[in-house]
């Protein structure tokens, strides 16, 4: 947020409490957002708030992003609330089309734990370059390089974890996808599974 | 890369295999670590427990790791 401001732009934050979808829809109806980046937990058509009570809802209450670039930093919306959001009217949507892991050692301060600072560097990435005025392609492509850049630093750890810090780094990078902007981007997850909560779909980059 | 087809339950014998080494060769200080997965905070021991169970959790953790032991082998599993 002290970037988002210190690059010009005005903030609207709707943290803890006020992330409710009354909320929601006020502050994007008064304040007509370029950008929304939405923290929280998500499933396939939906993306939760304060309490785990549902904001968002695919052809639902969505059509509400229409105009904006959004990244929605939680579990699996890219399966259908993120394709929902844009069929609306959205102009991007960044987000992960699975279920979103990531490592923290509860022993040091979120802020300054080594195994959860790839995962989060990595996640906020697009949000970054969209603030300061970048394509969806390059903030999906600066994302994917954040990714690698986290996966070789642990491939060169002799830490007894670095590999399975590698393994869900590798599960995220291969879940982000983005659309808009006259890009769209969607993964194999690999291997292609039959479980209930796996996706198998063609992959193409326009 | 060869194509390899697994059942739900030999893919879930083979990451239990591995994450079970994996588990015995971790020093203690290292058990501190979480895996965050939606509200959960995963120890090795849990992650384990969730797949032994063939929980939704236990099956994403599956999914994952199949994939990570893909690209080390140079393997592709499809499960069926």
């Amino acid at each position: 947020m002290d970037l988002a401001q210190a690059l010009g732009h005005r903030v609207v934050d709707l943290y803890a409490e006020m992330a409710t979808e009354e909320n929601l829809v006020k502050a994007i109806e008064e304040n007509y957002p370029e950008l929304c980046f939405l923290f929280g937990h998500g499933s396939p058509d939906s993306f939760a708030g304060q309490n785990g009570t549902i904001v968002l809802k695919a052809c639902i209450n969505d059509d509400i992003l229409q105009g904006t670039r959004s990244l929605f930093v939680s579990c699996s919306t890219g399966v259908t609330l993120g394709p929902s959001i844009k069929s609306k009217g959205a102009l991007a949507y960044l987000g992960w089309q699975a279920d979103y892991f990531f490592y923290v050692d509860d022993s040091y301060p979120i802020l300054e734990d080594p195994y959860a600072k790839g995962f989060m560097e990595s996640a906020i990435t697009p949000g970054l370059v969209l603030l300061r005025g970048g394509s969806v392609a390059s903030a999906y492509r600066s994302a994917i390089a954040k990714y690698n850049e986290w996966i070789r630093y642990w491939w060169q750890s002799d830490d007894p974890v670095a590999a399975d810090v590698i393994t869900y780094l590798v599960w995220d990078r291969n879940n982000l996808i983005a659309i808009g902007d006259g890009f769209i981007t969607a993964k194999i997850p690999i291997p292609v599974l039959a479980l209930p909560l796996a996706l198998a779909y063609l992959a193409f980059i326009a | 890369m060869s194509v390899q087809y697994l059942t739900l339950d030999q893919a879930r014998d083979l990451v239990l295999q591995r994450l079970r080494q994996w588990n015995q060769s971790l020093p203690p200080q290292r058990r501190n670590l979480k895996l965050m997965y939606l509200n959960y905070m995963l120890s090795p021991n849990d992650i384990i427990r969730e797949i032994e169970h063939n929980t939704a959790i236990g099956q994403q953790i599956v999914a994952a790791q199949l994939a990570a032991i893909s690209q080390v082998e140079g393997v592709t599993y499809i499960v069926r």
